[in-house]
């Protein structure tokens, strides 16, 4: 009995990592700890992110956003004088290019985030039925990245036209367009795209789970959740920032229910609210809907939409045996955030809570868990540990990561 | 037991592998088809004396047709002086080849003056003998008269030998010409003659369709009418040094050198000596960069507070330039919230437009400074220099003035206007 109590104690509901959705790694329960039990467990959290979903729920690559067909009117409005416009202009005549609406290529670009995200979590109960919970994940993020250009024939005839008049100008010119994306960036006063590794401290988690019903066939629990946000905010100058943290304070509460269907068969379903609680965030404010990228930055006041969560899961454990396994589903919705007007107009703040949209997630998980608690008590095992394994994947959704997730966790009681 | 064990490390050994085994993100590898590039060749420090061919800027507000024009005029010109060169290398040759036979024309020309200024002797001396044989015989000069007779049988003695001369060199030239140039078919008079009359009459029309190229340049840019007469480059790792000469600014003071050299002097005795500063060396497509600054012709600076002032200048021109542009989209910005009614936003802008004013205004330029021209020229043409046999530098100068300066008062738009964007293009000779 005290293994089916012990074995998981769900502290992430939802998975979103600050601005974003994420595939949840556990299975929720109403479980709690029996009094005066501490419970540590070390989860070490794998994903790896190679797309997202886009506002149509299509699947895009990450690196989407970088493949873009440039034109030569983009070109022409990235020369920081109207001198060096007109000489982009002057040599596209002097090639007989004339259609500033044609283009010399395209940019191309490609992101592959892997994350490992250790998160030691201490649980105790505080009473029969009250247990909190505090988690310091500890990310290591690795972003690995490249970009590109595929060149048109204008492009190519526009470089040999400048090169006819000068040689080296013509070199840079080609150099230019080649490295377009990281041109861009560094006109716009942003690092360059390359690759990155990051080990930082994510959002510190507090929760706390009261079970305040139970019979022989259902329990429910409430969970309340506090987020502090010790993570690090993502870096206006960085394009390719992973957001570890928002700098928010997100407050949640969960109402969770386990109903058993058979001896070892378990139905769970969850539905919860998490208010992500305005703050100031460095961000760059948008000067078109079709790009984000911008010179300006500001400190503005973000009230990042707050999380619908809700999901449904099913646990059997397998008679007599150490073994059990898990399968469920979640689903998760991010309102649109919105954005205080600062020093600029405000049709800019418009567009940044455009890059900020409504954010949907459905994902399914299934786990497999070991426990030993039941052969400690029978004493024909050294310790009380268990181990899960579990592996989750994004199915669907709007404007969401892609990622799939494989959680190894060892949790010890004494 | 024994097989709960197993699978316990089974399971811990496989997160551990996990853990240490999938801590990589995939390879990201854009797909790539990049623009080639012009290869840039490798040349090594060097001295260069190159000739100034045409430099000509135009304001930074010009149109794009006009940058355009300014272009392919230049190119047209380019092409012109390429024709120019070759048909002067082409006639060397040719005279080289030709010279017994080009010998004999310079003598058969020298005759052909003879007998012309003969000729005028003679058709003198018929009249003076003519008007005084017209006269009553009491009234003509003896003397005179038979002085003339004599000086015209001399003159007309003379003019036979100097005809059969002439018949004589013809003749010789003819047969020198073409023992030399034997004519052929299709050219009659000799291949190589027919050549070097081509390119006599050939030159005329390339020379007046440059001229016409370089009026038409000078009506749609800033044309200096004196340009600089030479650049030369003395590119040591240690020391390099610039020099230019004679360029007329088109100012009171006339031509002006300018060198790098003079910024180790303490004073300068000749206040129109400019400076140039901040040379830099790119071995890969031998790039030459550098700062020329012009002074007011009354400074008292030395040539090492010249060098700081240009190079002061320099810099604030472009914080300068970056604070107005600045200045003028917020300016677009206000009139677009203005326009749509949004005062309050249109009063925040405006708040930071007097920012950027106050930052510009406590921008300092030194007053004896007058212009600050980035001269960037890189080698150019290194095919054409295989065939040609000269070395070419193409590249751009930027024109800077003191934007607070006389020169850029009276400005309805931008300070900027004062800004200038050119083109130059060097060569090591033309003939």
């Amino acid at each position: 009995m005290i293994r089916s109590i012990l074995v998981v104690f769900a502290l992430a509901t939802h998975s979103a990592m600050a601005l974003d959705l994420r595939a949840p790694f556990e299975l929720e329960s109403t479980k709690v700890l029996p009094k005066k039990i501490r419970n540590p467990r070390f989860k070490n959290v794998f994903t790896s992110i190679t797309g997202r979903f886009s506002g149509d729920g299509i699947e895009q690559p990450l690196g989407q956003r970088l493949n873009k067909t440039v034109s030569w009117n983009d070109v022409i409005n990235a020369q920081p004088t109207q001198a060096d416009k007109d000489s982009i202009v002057g040599i596209l005549n002097d090639a007989g290019l004339t259609d500033l609406n044609a283009s010399p290529g395209q940019t191309s670009g490609v992101v592959n985030t892997y994350a490992q995200v250790m998160a030691p979590v201490l649980a105790y109960g505080v009473t029969d039925s009250y247990t909190l919970a505090v988690a310091v994940p500890i990310y290591t993020v690795r972003v690995d990245s490249d970009a590109g250009f595929i060149r048109a024939g204008q492009g190519q005839q526009f470089v040999d036209q400048a090169a006819s008049v000068n040689v080296e100008k013509g070199n840079e010119a080609a150099g230019k367009l080649n490295n377009a994306i990281q041109e861009k960036l560094k006109r716009l006063g942003y690092k360059p795209i390359e690759d990155q590794t990051l080990n930082v401290l994510g959002d510190l988690r507090l929760v706390g789970k009261y079970l305040f019903y139970q019979d022989e066939i259902k329990t429910l629990t409430l969970k309340h959740e506090a987020t502090l946000p010790t993570g690090r905010t993502p870096d206006p100058d960085n394009v390719l920032a992973i957001p570890i943290g928002d700098g928010q304070w997100d407050a949640g509460l969960s109402l969770i229910t386990d109903v058993k269907l058979a001896p070892m068969i378990r139905l769970n379903a969850f539905g919860g609210y998490i208010a992500q609680l305005p703050a100031t965030m460095t961000r760059r404010l948008p000067t078109s809907p079709t790009d984000s990228l911008s010179a300006d930055k500001e400190g503005v006041i973000v009230d990042l939409g707050d999380i619908l969560v809700g999901g449904t899961s099913v646990n059997y454990e397998v008679q007599g045996s150490p073994f059990s396994i898990g399968v469920g589903y979640q689903f998760q919705r991010m309102a649109k955030a919105s954005v205080k007007d600062g020093v600029f107009e405000s049709s800019r703040y418009r567009l940044l809570e455009n890059e900020l949209p409504v954010r949907i997630l459905h994902s399914g998980l299934v786990m497999a868990g070991f426990s030993t608690v039941d052969m400690y008590k029978r004493k024909k095992f050294i310790a009380p540990i268990q181990a899960n394994l579990a592996y989750s994947r994004a199915l669907a959704g709007v404007n969401a990561t892609t990622n799939s997730m494989l959680l190894a966790e060892l949790v010890l009681f004494f | 037991m024994k097989t709960s064990n197993t699978i316990l490390m089974t399971v811990l050994i496989s997160s551990a592998a996990i853990h240490f085994s999938a801590c990589e993100p995939l390879k990201a590898e854009a797909p790539k088809n990049p623009i080639i590039a012009p290869k840039l060749q490798e040349f090594p420090l060097t001295d260069y004396y190159l000739v100034n061919n045409k430099m000509f800027l135009w304001p930074v507000e010009s149109s794009p047709a006009v940058v355009t024009e300014a272009v392919r005029i230049g190119r047209a010109i380019d092409d012109l002086d390429t024709v120019s060169f070759a048909y002067s290398k082409e006639e060397k040759t040719l005279t080289t080849d030709l010279a017994a036979y080009l010998a004999i024309k310079e003598a058969i020309k020298d005759i052909e003056k003879k007998i012309k200024t003969l000729d005028t002797t003679i058709k003198g001396r018929k009249t003076l003998i003519a008007t005084e044989e017209k006269k009553p015989m009491d009234k003509q000069n003896p003397t005179n008269l038979a002085k003339w007779k004599n000086e015209l049988a001399k003159a007309e003695q003379d003019r036979a030998i100097e005809a059969q001369n002439l018949i004589d060199q013809t003749h010789q030239a003819a047969i020198t010409g073409d023992q030399l140039d034997p004519p052929t078919v299709e050219s009659p008079k000799g291949p190589k003659r027919e050549r070097m009359e081509f390119l006599a009459n050939d030159r005329v029309r390339v020379e007046a369709e440059g001229t016409a190229k370089v009026d038409r340049m000078i009506q749609i840019v800033d044309w200096y009418k004196t340009q600089p007469s030479s650049i030369s480059f003395r590119m040591t790792a240690a020391n390099p040094v610039v020099e230019l000469n004679g360029w007329d600014l088109s100012d009171d003071a006339g031509s002006r050198n300018f060198s790098s050299e003079t910024v180790s002097e303490s004073g300068f005795e000749t206040p129109n000596l400019g400076t140039i500063t901040n040379i830099t060396y790119t071995v890969l497509g031998g790039v030459i960069r550098f700062n020329l600054g012009v002074f007011e012709t009354t400074t008292k600076l030395t040539g090492a507070e010249k060098a700081a002032a240009v190079q002061q200048g320099y810099e604030t021109y472009e914080k300068f330039y970056e604070l107005e542009k600045e200045e003028v989209r917020l300016t677009h910005e206000m009139q677009s919230l203005i326009k749509r009614g949004e005062m309050k936003e249109a009063d925040k802008v405006r708040g930071r437009i007097a920012d950027v004013q106050q930052k510009s205004m406590a921008l300092s330029w030194n007053p004896d400074l007058r212009e600050v021209y980035s001269f960037r020229v890189a080698r150019h043409a290194y095919e054409k220099t295989l065939t040609d046999g000269r070395l070419f530098f193409a590249g751009d100068l930027t024109r800077r003035r003191n934007p607070k300066g006389s020169l850029c008062e009276g400005l309805e738009r931008t300070q900027h206007q004062c800004m200038r964007k050119g083109s130059i293009k060097l060569v090591d000779r033309n003939n």
